[in-house]
């Protein structure tokens, strides 16, 4: 994990950079075109001719006037020419849509904003115009930004791929086969059509046969990472879910159907600490309100989850089955509490820091607000490992796990214990719940989707050990979404819960499973 | 219950005598079955006392359920095995007379096809396999039975072997309920995706839409809801009954004793499944409407609720249970609807903490309270039962 | 360790190893009794006292070993069995908790247990009550001294009486080897003697096998006593050889001797 967070921490390095450089080096680029000599074939040899040309000029003039101006590339004649642009008849807008486009692209890289620079970069490189080439290989030059350049170096291949040359555009494919470039894909194909019963052509068919070949096999890569990706975000929540479960049901017995509610309780929680930071707090602090958000739902859930163990989940102890069912009841009740307080569909924004994604290779993004929940899944196992084995609370907390009489008469006290355990365990919930705004929406039954998934962590993991939890919860949130791609997510989950009752034939306990004495009790 | 089983022990002698049945199922019958279709029937719909097309419908409905109740009260009052999952086998049973009710609209849809409207829409050029015995109505009945059976003792096998009880038992069975939900929802299974099967014109050559259709249909329900009774008496009052409270009281007992548990947990899941499917088939016809949000979790866990509320471990409070809360949700469900989750979460907490007997159990509670205050005050000495036990 | 026996015995056990993820709770236990006998096993908290019993009863698998039950005239191993058809083949397991069924009658709790030629399930479903079955339920009734409170729901007896009751649960089951643990954990001084003397009647015709701490009560029923320590046995022996002998001094008596003190 600390790998994506140096990833993420050198790319907030390299777009400071980006920016220092570009202060000064977009200015002397602009400059730079601007002193540059116009290389005159034809045509016109000045600029105010060239206008003239466009305006007046026959078909062929208009040609040699943009293609002047093209070579030229003289930014400031934008504005002027869009106006030229709103007089002129239908053809002539044609002719000049791709000298406006470059232009404006040639504005947009030498951009601070680097996801602009991409843009342009991919813009140039789609619309394939010859007389882009200079511009792309002098921002090249300057480019430090990674993603940036890989979008220049594709751009001035894509280009490259029209030339008369058939060396150059060899070397192109190549080159294209080497960037993985999903962008040249259908190009490359096209090409490969074009030539495949060409003879003289051989060279180009090859090179496009090996460059899709090499492209394609990166893509079923990169869809694997995705996915496992996605598993591994998956993983995380129904383990914040399933630990919260297990301990409480480990420790106490208790089946907590509403478990699924506490986690809608830390959403709701979450909208509602951001919409009092919308109402009160400055605009400018608006983003901090998440790390409030974070202990605020954790403390809500526990709350809620203190109050409700306290009240009624005390009186049930060993009768699993019916705190079941007094549990489905509260969550019931609370799930119809929040539709009523807060209607059915509310979202959260996230924080700035959260949004938007860290490119780590081509064609694969990492969601930050995922990697978040990632993190967070991390940060709890470590938490609970620590007070589970680490804290005089943790060591009662075991002790009452393995026999509670015994603690009992050591002077623990037990029934607080159980009031703080359920508490803590409503709590991770709660955080779970935090950490799905980010991924989805706030609604009254946002719990109801993973409690049963992950009861089934619980289930497959065994009761009593972490380890357990911890491998189910990574394996059936891993087998969940690479299941997805070729049964469906509907099959994918019938298909599941197949292998979780065989799997239980073969260890009844779960993976983890206490032997002995008190496997049994 | 324990009454029940009391008497269940003197050795029988007649037929009647041995199911100690009381007076109670005699007029609970006749209610049902003869004064009520009087009152509908005979009486003129301004008499207060008729009983109008609707309510008898609606009656129809919530006995169908009490037949999947005693079911549940099988598998979880008596056995102690909480299944959360009876809405899979409902709809099993309920989907099975569907397809048939489907096939019996014949061209008279919407689209005036041979198929049934939805798979027009989906595009389904002809009809699915497992669509095609349903034509015959003997396939059905088979079918409605023999499905959710088939299918329970698959799943009931797998689950019991391994020895999955108590809570494990109702999680997998809830995540089985859930799936199942999920395939029901497919519309390329074809079983008419979230929209479900509707539409239903006649059965057996009857519309649906007439009354007495739909009195005949109640009537049907009302017969087979008897049997259901005297089946699962029959089986609680036999030995194996005995067996059973047995699993409830102490699983490793019973199997250090000769018994092999999970067969007689597979033989009343299984049982359960019938009646599940059963009052399926039972509740398609008069509700005329079957779809997955029917059948889901949430329908699932609510009808072990309803055998809660009635009372657990008494066949009477299953039945109990499931007409007085769906009769109580559609008059809520009527007037405030956004109050009945409350409701109905209220009754879980309600149910488990307060009166874990349920109706039938407070009931007996006052009737013990009755009989002790009589006995003190015409104090003799001789003890009640009551006091025997 | 003990003399060698002319017959077959009824049990033996040879080498059996129970692991529990690494904890050997059985290690190379080895173990034969006669039929019929009144054995007395003995050991301290961990010796593997009732993973003993629980690898008789089919409870737990041993990882290794082999248990031999002698049933009608065969040799049968027990490794191969599960629990319930362990039990039909004549090994009937008192916990050391009483077990019986609470919301069953007393007569109700017999009736079920009562050895039949089948309980499975479609035997148990159409069988009906018979005048010998009857008779033999009231006379085990009368065995444990429970026939007054035949109609009496299991639930409502007292410590004591539920423990003779799940006696006589596991005595009508008519099993050859009779394993109890713990019979007399939690009785008044005068149960306690009854169950004495109920157990040496009972191993007239049957191999008895008991678990217990109370060594008081031990002395007082015991001929063979068979000590466990540490998942094997320890020494084997008449009860005064045992008591006398120092490793079981250092290991069991001396400690139980000062739990009585404390006691």
């Amino acid at each position: 994990m600390n790998n994506y967070k140096s990833i993420q921490q050198t790319c907030w390095i390299v777009t400071f950079f980006a920016f220092f450089l570009l202060g000064i080096g977009g200015a002397s680029l602009v400059q730079a075109a601007e002193n540059k000599e116009p290389v005159t074939i034809e045509g016109p040899t000045t600029i105010e001719q060239a206008f003239e040309n466009l305006t007046t000029g026959d078909r062929s003039d208009k040609k040699a006037a943009i293609h002047f101006l093209m070579q030229h590339r003289d930014v400031s004649l934008l504005p002027k020419l869009e106006e030229i642009r709103l007089d002129v008849d239908r053809r002539t807008r044609r002719l000049l849509t791709p000298l406006i486009k470059l232009l404006s692209n040639q504005i947009n890289l030498a951009s601070p904003n680097s996801d602009v620079r991409r843009g342009a970069a991919r813009d140039i490189g789609l619309r394939g115009s010859q007389d882009a080439l200079p511009l792309l290989e002098e921002a090249l030059a300057k480019e430090s930004a990674k993603w940036v350049r890989y979008e220049m170096e594709e751009a001035i291949s894509l280009i490259r791929l029209e030339a008369e040359d058939q060396s150059i555009r060899v070397a192109a494919i190549q080159k294209l086969g080497e960037l993985r470039s999903a962008n040249a894909l259908p190009v490359l194909t096209e090409i490969l059509q074009a030539t495949n019963n060409e003879p003289d052509q051989q060279a180009i068919s090859n090179a496009a046969t090996e460059a899709i070949d090499h492209i394609e096999s990166w893509q079923t890569f990169a869809h694997a990472v995705e996915t496992t990706l996605r598993g591994i975000s998956l993983s995380s929540v129904l383990l914040i879910m399933a630990m919260g479960l297990a301990i409480v049901f480990g420790l106490m017995g208790v089946i907590n159907m509403a478990h699924g509610e506490m986690m809608m309780v830390g959403g709701y929680a979450t909208f509602v600490i951001q919409e009092l930071f919308r109402a009160y707090m400055p605009e400018s602090m608006f983003d901090y309100y998440y790390a409030i958000a974070i202990p605020g739902s954790f403390l809500a859930a526990g709350l809620i989850g203190y109050i409700l163990e306290v009240t009624l989940i005390r009186f049930l102890y060993g009768r699993p089955l019916e705190t079941l069912l007094l549990t489905w009841g509260v969550g019931l009740i609370m799930i119809q509490s929040a539709r009523i307080t807060f209607g059915d569909l509310t979202s959260v924004q996230a924080p700035a820091l959260l949004r938007g994604s860290a490119q780590v290779a081509v064609g694969i993004q990492l969601p930050y607000n995922r990697i978040f929940v990632v993190i967070l899944a991390i940060v709890a196992v470590i938490g609970i490992y620590w007070i589970l084995f680490r804290t005089p609370a943790g060591l009662r907390v075991r002790a009452v796990m393995q026999n509670r009489e015994m603690s009992s008469c050591l002077g623990i006290p037990t029934r607080k214990l159980d009031s703080l355990t359920f508490a803590f365990g409503s709590g991770m919930a709660g955080l779970a719940g935090s950490a799905l705004t980010l991924i989805g929406n706030v609604e009254p039954e946002m719990g109801r989707q993973y409690i049963v998934d992950s009861f089934m962590v619980v289930v497959t993991g065994g009761v009593g050990k972490l380890a357990g939890t911890i491998s189910a919860a990574f394996g059936l949130g891993m087998l969940n979404k690479y299941l997805e791609p070729f049964a469906g997510a509907v099959y994918g989950k019938v298909f599941i819960l197949l292998l979780i009752i065989l799997f239980l034939q073969y260890r009844p306990a779960g993976l983890f499973a206490m032997k002995g004495r008190y496997a049994d009790s | 219950m324990a009454n029940e089983t009391l008497k269940g022990q003197t050795m029988g002698t007649g037929m009647l005598k041995h199911l100690g049945l009381g007076p109670g199922f005699f007029i609970c019958g006749l209610f049902l079955l003869v004064v009520f279709p009087i009152l509908n029937t005979l009486l003129p719909e301004t008499s207060i006392f008729h009983i109008s097309d609707f309510t008898i419908n609606l009656f129809g409905k919530y006995l169908a359920y009490a037949i999947l109740a005693i079911g549940i009260d099988l598998i979880w009052g008596y056995t102690g095995v909480l299944s959360l999952g009876q809405g899979v086998f409902f709809a099993l049973g309920a989907y099975s007379m569907g397809m048939y009710l489907m096939l019996g609209i014949g061209t008279e849809g919407v689209y005036e096809s041979a198929l049934p409207d939805f798979m027009v829409w989906n595009q389904v050029k002809e009809l699915p396999l497992f669509w095609r015995p349903y034509h015959s109505f003997a396939f059905t009945v088979i079918a409605v039975f023999l499905v959710p059976m088939i299918f329970a003792t698959a799943f009931g096998f797998l689950a019991f072997r391994s020895r999955i009880r108590g809570v494990y038992f109702a999680i997998i069975t809830q995540a089985l309920v859930f799936s199942a939900w999920l395939v029901f929802n497919r519309n390329e299974t074809n079983l008419g995706g979230t929209n479900g099967l509707t539409d239903f014109k006649q059965i057996f050559g009857f519309r649906l839409g007439d009354p007495s259709t739909q009195l005949a249909l109640y009537m049907l329900t009302v017969v087979f809801l008897g049997i259901a009774y005297l089946l699962c008496r029959a089986i609680i009052q036999s030995r194996v009954g005995r067996v059973l409270i047995a699993i409830r009281d102490g699983e490793q007992r019973v199997l250090f004793s000769g018994y092999n548990p999970p067969n007689y947990k597979l033989f009343v899941f299984v049982v359960a499944a019938g009646l599940a499917g059963l009052a399926g088939a039972l509740y398609v016809p008069q509700v005329g409407i079957i779809t997955p949000s029917q059948i889901g979790v949430l329908p699932s866990i609510e009808m072990a609720i309803w055998v809660a509320v009635g009372g657990r471990g008494t066949l009477a409070g299953a039945v109990v249970g499931a007409v007085g809360v769906n009769w109580f949700r559609s008059q809520l469900t009527g007037s405030v609807p956004d109050l009945w989750p409350f409701f109905m979460g209220g009754l879980f907490v309600l149910v488990v903490m307060f009166f874990p007997d349920g109706l039938i159990g407070i009931l007996k509670q006052m009737k013990a309270k009755v009989s002790a205050w009589r006995q003190s005050k015409s104090s003799t000495i001789e003890p009640s039962e009551a006091q025997i036990r | 360790m003990t003399e060698p026996h002319q017959h077959t015995p009824i049990l033996k056990v040879e080498n059996v190893v129970v692991d529990y993820d690494g904890f050997k709770a059985l290690q190379g236990l080895n173990f034969s009794m006669d039929y019929p006998e009144l054995r007395v096993v003995i050991g301290p908290n961990g010796a593997g006292k009732s993973t003993f019993m629980d690898v008789i009863t089919g409870k737990v698998k041993p990882a290794e070993g082999t248990l031999h039950f002698q049933a009608n005239g065969q040799s049968v191993d027990l490794t191969t069995l599960r629990e319930h058809e362990i039990a039909t083949l004549g090994i009937g397991r008192k916990f050391q908790r009483p077990s019986v069924f609470s919301n069953l009658t007393v007569w109700e709790n017999l009736d079920i247990s009562l050895h039949r030629k089948s309980k499975g399930l479609f035997a148990t479903l159409f069988s009906k009550p018979t005048t010998p079955e009857a008779e033999k339920v009231s006379e085990v009734l009368k065995t444990i001294g429970l026939s007054d409170k035949a109609q009496d729901l299991a639930g409502s007896l007292s410590h004591g009486q539920k423990q003779w009751l799940e006696i006589g649960m596991v005595l009508i089951q008519n099993p050859k080897l009779l394993l109890i643990d713990e019979p007399v954990a939690g009785m008044t001084d005068q149960e306690t003697e009854k169950t004495g003397e109920l157990l040496n009647e009972l191993a007239v015709d049957h191999s008895v096998i008991v678990i217990e701490h109370d060594m008081e009560f031990v002395r007082s029923i015991a001929k063979m006593v068979t000590v466990l320590h540490e998942g094997s046995v320890l020494i084997e022996g008449p009860m005064e050889e045992v008591q006398a002998d120092p490793k079981v001094m250092e290991i069991y008596l001396g400690r139980a001797a000062e739990a009585d003190d404390s006691a």
